[in-house]
């Protein structure tokens, strides 16, 4: 068979080369078929200057039907976009890497050629394709026209498809370590755009967007440019939000995973690098980090941070911020009890968290036959969640000592037992920041907390909050 | 230059001034919308040989709207858009124009020499002007092209639909039956092009345009006129156009003003009834449809529910056929054959009435 198609092309050749007829060709080749286009005076100097010359990296601005798919209709880019998308390639995505990783890696390995489309384009199933990118060498990139460059979260979105498309090209460096596969590996399917697939089932099977559960290697992609882009908090609110333990250890996983992937195959310190990514978002670009979730009282509580939250009602933030008339009630019938059934003054009163699971509920007293002062302690066990604030108070029984603040508590039980014991056990609580008049943007929020009534807002109780 | 631009379905026209600059610089304007037709933009182009000479817009203007995939962009479906071109290969040219066809939907770009008159307006404002100029012309009367054929005066109605960019020729024939062309249309400086030529009666019209300031003229590819007259009064009988050209269609709880007592408990009957499950059913959307075939004197009613919100009419739901013949139409009043029939599903209403008054 090999034989007859070389036949083939000699007899080709030779009938060709017998055609005497034809005169030399006179075509000026510099001419013919020249596609050389004339370069704007300001687009196409500022690629040249800043991305061509130094990192050699080639921008299709101008519609190339063959570097996309031909079948689809795709629209170009309009020329008031070109800068911006690729100003915000050069400082979101080269400059940070450059830093980090040095001017080497990153002129070897960044793609050569980056491919500008204004529409999107459209998959079959509706869904669409934001950018591909080719054999380690070109990135292309669609809805360009729609992006909004005063908008940081536009800019995020694009810059985590640049990220996402460029740890495909290392990943063609350097394969992904097999180890990476495994921690989800029976949760990938083809049909990650079926309706079976929603963000919620993805992230709850571990997986950091919808997109990721395609196959392990869009999974790492969409770890690298999430963690990057998005950022550490923005990585730790949707960990900290996942109900399933097993994803959170997913995540983390595969977080650790990444990370150690560019520290020991390109000798990158990943955090370094976020950081810089984050830096230059949020210095030209102007996205924040949203809030941190972790940083809820419950949290707080249950990570042993917190010392105690006092409730003394003569202190002048419940004048400023008000108390609950309903907690006010309580704390009388105690204060009344106490004078009444012990014959002691109360103070105030405190929540000592001496652990993560440890209540102290102290009442401080003076007794007036001497004018001391003292405190009576009795121990509860709490569990608190984390994302709700959902807290339950139990007591513990016996009290872990029966001397010192116990032997005090022993002494005055009655009024205890009478008021604080049913309030606290008989109801769930909400552990929040409080007072709800202090504002996140104050400076003050997060010295108050306390807890509310679960469904119950207009009881609840609050103090300062001593730190361990 | 000026550049005419027919669209898929080869009905649809959109018209385009366009100034290249020879630097690969092109400035447009476009009667795609009020605010296209008077802010120029601008954007790039090139001249390449791929198969053939094309002329390719490369990045983004107002003839890329029309291509654009987003159908939030131009009305169109995603990923198809309008189904339009941005890439054209050399057809021909005449001595004021070239002619360019599409390479993927094979849409014609007529690029049209722009006098210096014409350019000068188009820089000043010009085109609005005359879109709404032609606009109103249709607004104030209804034109007609005159066309003298043997002895025998014609008159081809037009009727424009400035959003679908279609122009219709509607001639009334001494026989009092209608026919009707169509074809897409493009506004100019000084008139309008049919894009694919509207052809009635044995003539091609091209366009029509100002002969003077208050009269048109309408000429064909040969460059003869033809006189346009403005009638007072349409002069397409509706009862007509109503199955050559229009279907009647009521809509979901809606009816519409003008509709007689009568007319609104018929209609009111279906559309009114849909979502309050008179029928056991609950429907969120719906649509009374009498469709009349001329030739077979039939009047199809269908009648459209859905319970999908946001459907279109005719999809996503359950149609229910019915088909009534007629005798005849005389002046706009049908005769219907009464067809006995044994369906009382309607709500057991009577359907029907004998001529001779019995009902059942």
């Amino acid at each position: 068979m090999k034989k007859h198609i070389l036949y083939i092309l000699l007899f080709a050749v030779v009938l060709g080369s017998c055609r005497k007829s034809d005169g030399p060709l006179d075509v000026d080749l510099s001419k013919y078929n020249a596609d050389n286009y004339a370069p704007d005076p300001v687009i196409d100097k500022w690629l040249t200057d800043s991305l061509n010359l130094p990192y050699n990296i080639q921008t299709v601005y101008r519609f190339e039907r063959n570097l996309t798919d031909a079948v689809r209709n795709i629209s170009p880019i309009e020329l008031n976009r070109v800068l911006p998308i690729m100003q915000a390639v050069r400082n979101v995505f080269l400059k940070p890497y450059e830093k980090v990783a040095g001017t080497t890696f990153i002129k070897q390995l960044t793609p050569k050629q980056f491919v500008l489309y204004g529409s999107p384009s459209y998959n079959d199933n509706g869904s669409i394709v934001l950018g591909t990118a080719d054999g380690g060498r070109r990135v292309v990139l669609y809805e360009l026209n729609s992006m909004n460059f005063a908008n940081g979260e536009d800019v995020r979105r694009k810059m985590r498809t640049i990220h996402h498309e460029f740890t495909h090209i290392i990943n063609q460096n350097v394969a992904i370590p097999p180890a990476f596969e495994q921690t989800s590996k029976a949760d990938y399917t083809a049909d990650w755009t079926g309706a079976a697939n929603t963000a919620a089932v993805a992230k709850e099977l571990g997986f950091i967007s919808q997109y990721s559960r395609s196959s392990f290697g869009e999974d790492f992609a969409e770890m690298v440019a999430h963690l990057l882009v998005q950022g550490q908090v923005w990585f730790n609110n949707y960990v900290n939000t996942t109900a399933s333990a097993a994803a959170q250890t997913a995540l983390r996983r595969k977080e650790k995973e990444v990370k150690d992937y560019f520290k020991t195959y390109f000798n990158i310190d990943f955090n370094t690098l976020q950081a810089e990514v984050q830096k230059v978002l949020k210095e030209s670009y102007g996205v924040v980090d949203p809030a941190d979730v972790s940083q809820t009282l419950p949290n707080w509580l249950l990570n042993n941070r917190v010392n105690t939250i006092t409730y003394d009602p003569s202190a002048a933030h419940y004048t400023t911020y008000g108390s609950s008339a309903a907690f006010t009630t309580v704390y009388n019938n105690y204060k009344n009890a106490m004078s009444t059934l012990n014959a002691r003054n109360l103070n105030y009163i405190q929540f000592v968290f001496s652990d993560a699971t440890t209540m102290i509920f102290r009442a401080n007293y003076t007794n007036p036959a001497s004018g001391a002062s003292f405190n009576a302690d009795y121990n509860f066990k709490f569990v608190a969640n984390g994302t709700t604030g959902l807290t339950t108070f139990t007591k513990q029984i016996p009290e872990p000592s029966t001397t010192g603040n116990y032997s005090n508590a022993a002494g005055i039980a009655s009024s205890f037992e009478q008021v604080i014991l049913p309030y606290l056990t008989n109801r769930q609580f909400i552990a929040d920041w409080l007072p709800t008049t202090l504002p996140a943007s104050s400076p003050l929020f997060r010295t108050f907390g306390g807890f509310y009534v679960n469904g119950t807002p207009a009881n609840y109780f609050y103090g300062p909050i001593v730190l361990k | 230059m000026e550049s005419l631009f027919k669209n898929f379905f080869e009905r649809w026209g959109y018209g385009f001034y366009m100034q290249f600059d020879g630097q690969d610089g092109v400035k447009m304007l476009s009667d795609f919308s009020n605010a296209t037709a008077t802010t120029f933009k601008a954007s790039t182009y090139r001249i390449k040989y791929v198969m053939n000479t094309s002329l390719i817009f490369d990045t983004y203007n107002y003839i890329t709207t029309l291509q654009d995939p987003g159908a939030s962009v131009n009305g169109g479906t995603n990923a198809n858009g309008l189904q339009s071109d941005i890439e054209f290969e050399y057809l021909r040219s005449t001595p004021d124009s070239v002619i360019l066809i599409g390479k993927r939907y094979r849409n014609y770009l007529y690029l049209i020499k722009a006098s210096a008159a014409e350019k000068t307006s188009f820089e000043n404002g010009g085109y609005l002007t005359a879109m709404n100029k032609l606009k109103n012309y249709f607004v104030a009367g209804f034109p007609h092209i005159v066309l003298n054929q043997g002895g025998t005066e014609k008159k081809i109605e037009m009727w424009i639909n400035n959003s679908t960019k279609v122009v219709d020729g509607d001639y009334l024939t001494p026989q009092q039956s209608l026919l009707s062309a169509a074809s897409g249309f493009a506004f100019g400086i000084d008139g309008a092009y049919f894009s694919n030529g509207l052809v009635s009666e044995g003539v091609r019209f091209r366009g029509i345009k100002w002969k003077t300031d208050t009269e048109m003229v309408a000429y064909d590819s040969a460059g003869t006129e033809y006189k346009v007259g403005l009638s007072p009064a349409p002069l397409t009988l509706l009862h007509l156009a109503v199955g050559a050209k229009f279907r009647l269609q009521a809509n979901f709880r809606t009816i519409y003003p003008g509709t007689s007592t009568l007319g609104s408990a018929i209609v009111g009957q279906y559309v009114n009834n849909l979502h309050n499950a008179y029928s056991g059913f609950t429907f969120v959307g719906g649509a009374l449809t009498f469709t009349f075939d001329i030739a077979n004197r039939r009047l199809t009613v269908t009648g459209w529910h859905t319970q999908t919100a946001g459907a279109a009419i005719g999809t996503g739901g359950w149609n229910t056929v019915y088909l009534q013949l007629y005798q005849g139409c005389q002046r706009g009043i049908y005769i219907y054959a009464c067809i006995r029939t044994s369906n009382t599903s309607i709500g057991g209403k009577r359907i029907c009435t004998e001529p001779d008054g019995r009902s059942w």
